[in-house]
């Protein structure tokens, strides 16, 4: 029995050293989720730089803290301004952030729109039921400070944590309108969108920033995304261009 | 008021069926090797499980007829019984268990207090009142469920092995308690694979092999004439199997005289009771025919007797008293003489 | 340590090092996030209005759900202990599903089944004029769908633990089945049924995946602790560490509060 039990230790410690070594060397793009589906489209695309790069969508909040945590990544692209500044004076990067996509903001209902909603005012109607990402996420900023400014009063019967969360209550009929981003909401099923006046006021930017912690590839990445092609690809998925 | 049983019941490999009855104020043991459904004979007549076929009934009173579907649940009989694990609720003291049949009958809790320590006076269990039933030892234990048997004033009482789980003391104290707790009003019903238990204890024994009745009678009138060599066996009365002519048995290495029988030639059982047989150092002069030597090949002190198995030609077990053991002054393993009387044996057909 | 503790009990030294690796493991991770806590804002957070009110909604939520977990999981734990109904396995397999489920599926299905929409919902919308998303309600529903098989399977094996003579006994001495459901098997699964509400409690007071997806979230009504949390990352991390902390603190508070007497139940161990 003895034998056994230091050749379990053993195992279990080398084990544990050998987890920290990191992977391929490819360069790493970490993305706010809204480009979930453009990037993994161009990543598929041997012909473009893409092709080559390892990509993590979540949260623009838990990207930066990953960043700050030292992670090695090439290129970080928000709509987060605060959090994008914070990395900037905490010396991330030390490029200029470009901007290199813009979205703006649609009511999302239910696909054939059954209650008929036209503008963003009929959010407010007692019975519509109205779901908004929360405040502390870019979207919830975003969708709270067009209402602010259009001086509409909408009470949302929850406050969803992303984009996902308000469309996945919208998709399935238990609220009757959202508020996210136009790409989101060309890209769901079920889900048809109202384009409203307001949103013009409204500036999503998606700011990319060349990351020092990287391999220097982000530069590159950039530009390809500022280039014709690049820029098809977004506008094909809805994207604005800046 | 007697308890009527008729059961037919299957448990597992078993086919339990049994006839009997139980007159008031009698005892009644029901003896068997364990495994021959003795225990499920009692749950049958405490209603936790019910007969396939058959009627039971007290007093005219049904309790349990598979024919008409009539049955009543263990809380409706006027019955106690008392497990073989004695069944002691763990969270409650003993003086709550013993007041739990009458708590659980609505009675009030101050008048139920007192009726269980008046049982438990009479049970001699008096300073339990405030224990816990896992600090008990045995003894203590089974009195405790005597006594939460009796608080209830059953007309029935179950008992299954009362005494197999507890030392000689114990058990002699057992003994004595359930000797004085006897009334002409209740019905006993006692389960035990202890023949030596039965005979003592019961008023009538009844026999069960395989799940059937093989005999029921007085312990005086089992003993005389055990039906079977299995009741034989059961009761520790030496069955012996043999070839009878006229008046001589042979078993094969030796042969014995017996007196007065009225049992044809043939294949036969002889019965030698173990206290039919004299031990003694030397060849015993006088009259007795049937003598030999022998070896002792084990001996068993216990309950003030002396039981002693013997070897070859006859491998009989033999008691004495523990004078006439040390008497012999024989080391263990060493020769002895065996006699016994031609009429102490007992013959039947086999 | 004394003589008499090195020598008397002699446990197997793979144990004494697999079990302080999973003390280590279990024990790493809170005192990094307590090193990590920016302790010096500790007051700001505690006492703000939001964090007090999703903290408040949390505990009541959980009690709520604990209390419906026994009311309606002692009886199921009975069922399946001590019945003979056909299909037990079926059944307690059916009913300890929302454990192994991804909680947003277990969401998922609570809409489907009870949202505007939902197979019952849409009757009780129709009928009763009751909507059970987004309300407080919905927090209890979705809690006690994950957390309740807990409580079921820990008092399940106590019911199927005590059974018995003693029963048997009381029965003979004339105690009704409820009676002695009552006074002697309840008593006899104390523990068990104890510790089952307490990993029950654990459960509904840390879920989120059910809870948002079904009961969304909105100050007051909907937005537990966990969400709160949650939120506080996608925007301030330091304010997620502090929230996190108030749980941890709660947690713990309450397992010690109990004691190993109780949580040590949940093993059978007494």
């Amino acid at each position: 029995m003895r034998p056994f039990a230091w050749v379990l230790l053993t195992g279990v410690v080398l084990a544990g050293c050998g987890a920290g070594s990191q992977s391929d060397g490819q360069p790493v793009v970490f993305a706010a989720s809204s480009l979930v589906d453009v990037l993994s489209e161009l990543s598929a695309d041997e012909g473009t730089p893409f092709s080559s790069v390892t990509l993590s969508f979540a949260s623009s909040a838990s990207l930066a803290a990953q960043i700050v945590d030292d992670a090695p990544v090439d290129m970080f692209i928000s709509a987060d301004q605060a959090q994008i500044e914070r990395l900037r004076r905490a010396g991330f990067s030390d490029t200029q952030p470009q901007v290199v996509a813009r979205n703006s903001l649609v009511i999302a209902v239910e696909a054939g729109n059954p209650l008929g909603l036209a503008e963003l005012r009929d959010l407010s109607r007692r019975d519509v039921l109205v779901a908004l990402a929360a405040p502390g996420v870019p979207l919830g900023e975003y969708s709270l400070g067009m209402l602010r400014a259009a001086n509409i009063e909408v009470t949302p019967v929850t406050f969803e944590a992303d984009a996902r969360g308000v469309l996945g209550k919208v998709a399935l009929g238990e609220v009757d309108a959202g508020i996210v981003y136009a790409t989101d909401a060309a890209s769901a099923t079920n889900v048809d969108s109202v384009v409203i006046p307001e949103a013009e006021a409204v500036n999503v930017e998606y700011v990319a920033l060349d990351l020092t912690g990287g391999s220097g590839a982000g530069q590159d990445l950039i530009e390809f995304l500022m280039s014709d092609a690049g820029r098809s690809s977004l506008a094909n998925r809805g994207f604005l261009l800046p | 008021m007697s308890l009527s049983i008729d059961v037919r019941r299957r448990i597992g490999a078993t086919q339990l069926d049994v006839q009997f009855s139980v007159v008031a104020g009698e005892t009644v043991a029901v003896v068997g090797p364990n495994g021959a459904g003795k225990t499920s004979l009692l749950r049958v007549v405490a209603g936790l499980i019910s007969a396939d076929e058959g009627r039971i009934t007290w007093g005219g009173v049904v309790w349990d007829d598979a024919s008409s579907g009539e049955f009543s649940p263990p809380e409706q009989r006027p019955l106690a019984y008392v497990f073989q694990d004695y069944a002691l609720i763990e969270h409650l003291t003993v003086g709550d268990n013993v007041a739990f049949g009458l708590r659980a009958r609505g009675v009030r809790r101050r008048r139920a207090r007192e009726r269980a320590q008046e049982v438990l006076d009479v049970v001699g269990g008096r300073d339990l009142l405030e224990r816990m039933p896992s600090s008990l030892s045995g003894g203590e234990a089974q009195t405790v469920a005597i006594a939460r048997a009796l608080a209830t004033e059953p007309s029935v009482m179950l008992f299954d092995e009362p005494f197999a789980a507890l030392d000689a003391s114990a058990r002699a104290h057992a003994r004595r308690l359930f000797s004085s707790m006897s009334s002409s009003s209740m019905a006993r019903l006692i389960v035990t694979h202890d023949a030596v238990e039965a005979l003592t204890l019961a008023d009538r024994i009844v026999v069960v092999e395989s799940g059937s009745v093989v005999q029921i009678g007085t312990p005086g009138e089992v003993i005389a004439t055990p039906r079977t060599h299995f009741v034989a066996e059961i009761l520790g009365l030496n069955p012996l199997p043999g070839r009878l002519r006229g008046d001589e048995l042979s078993l094969g290495a030796m042969s014995l005289t017996v007196g007065a029988h009225g049992v044809g030639d043939g294949d036969v059982i002889a019965i030698v009771r173990p206290r039919s047989v004299s031990l003694h150092r030397e060849r015993p002069e006088g009259s007795p025919r049937n003598v030999w030597r022998t070896t002792i090949d084990a001996v068993d002190r216990s309950d003030g007797r002396v039981r002693v198995q013997l070897g070859a030609p006859i491998p009989i077990a033999v008691e004495v008293t523990p004078a006439g053991f040390d008497a012999l002054a024989t080391e263990p393993d060493g020769d002895v003489w065996a006699s016994v009387k031609a009429s102490e044996i007992v013959v039947q057909p086999a | 340590m004394s003589r008499q503790q090195r020598h008397d009990a002699r446990v197997p030294i793979i144990l004494v090092v697999l079990g302080w690796l999973a003390v280590a493991f279990f024990v790493v991770p809170i005192l990094a996030l307590v090193l990590r806590v920016p302790w010096s804002s500790l007051s700001d957070v505690i006492t703000d209005d939001a964090t007090a009110e999703a903290l408040t909604l949390s505990v009541f939520t959980s009690v709520i759900t604990t209390v419906l977990a026994i009311v309606l999981g002692v009886p199921l734990a009975w069922l399946l202990a001590r019945s003979n109904i056909p299909g037990r396995q079926f059944i307690r397999a059916l009913c300890t599903l929302s454990m192994v489920l991804p909680p947003v599926v277990a969401g998922v299905a609570l809409l489907a089944s009870l949202g505007r929409r939902g197979v019952v919902g849409e009757i009780l919308d129709d009928w009763l004029g009751v909507r059970l998303p987004f309300t407080m309600p919905a927090v209890v529903i979705a809690q006690l769908f994950v957390a309740m098989p807990f409580l079921v399977l820990t008092v399940e094996s106590g019911f199927a633990r005590s059974a018995g003579t003693v029963e048997e006994a009381a029965r003979t001495l004339g105690a009704s089945p409820w009676y002695v459901f009552t006074r002697v098997t309840l008593p006899a699964t104390q523990p068990a049924i104890i510790a089952g509400a307490v990993l029950t409690w654990a459960r509904a007071l840390g879920e989120f995946g059910a809870t948002i997806t079904f009961a969304g979230n909105f100050p007051g009504t909907t937005r537990t602790l966990p969400i709160a949390t949650y939120l506080a990352l996608e925007s301030d991390i330091d304010d997620a560490l502090l929230i996190s902390m108030v749980m941890v603190v709660i947690s713990v508070v309450i397992l010690v509060a109990l004691r190993s007497r109780w949580v040590g139940a949940i093993g059978g161990v007494r």
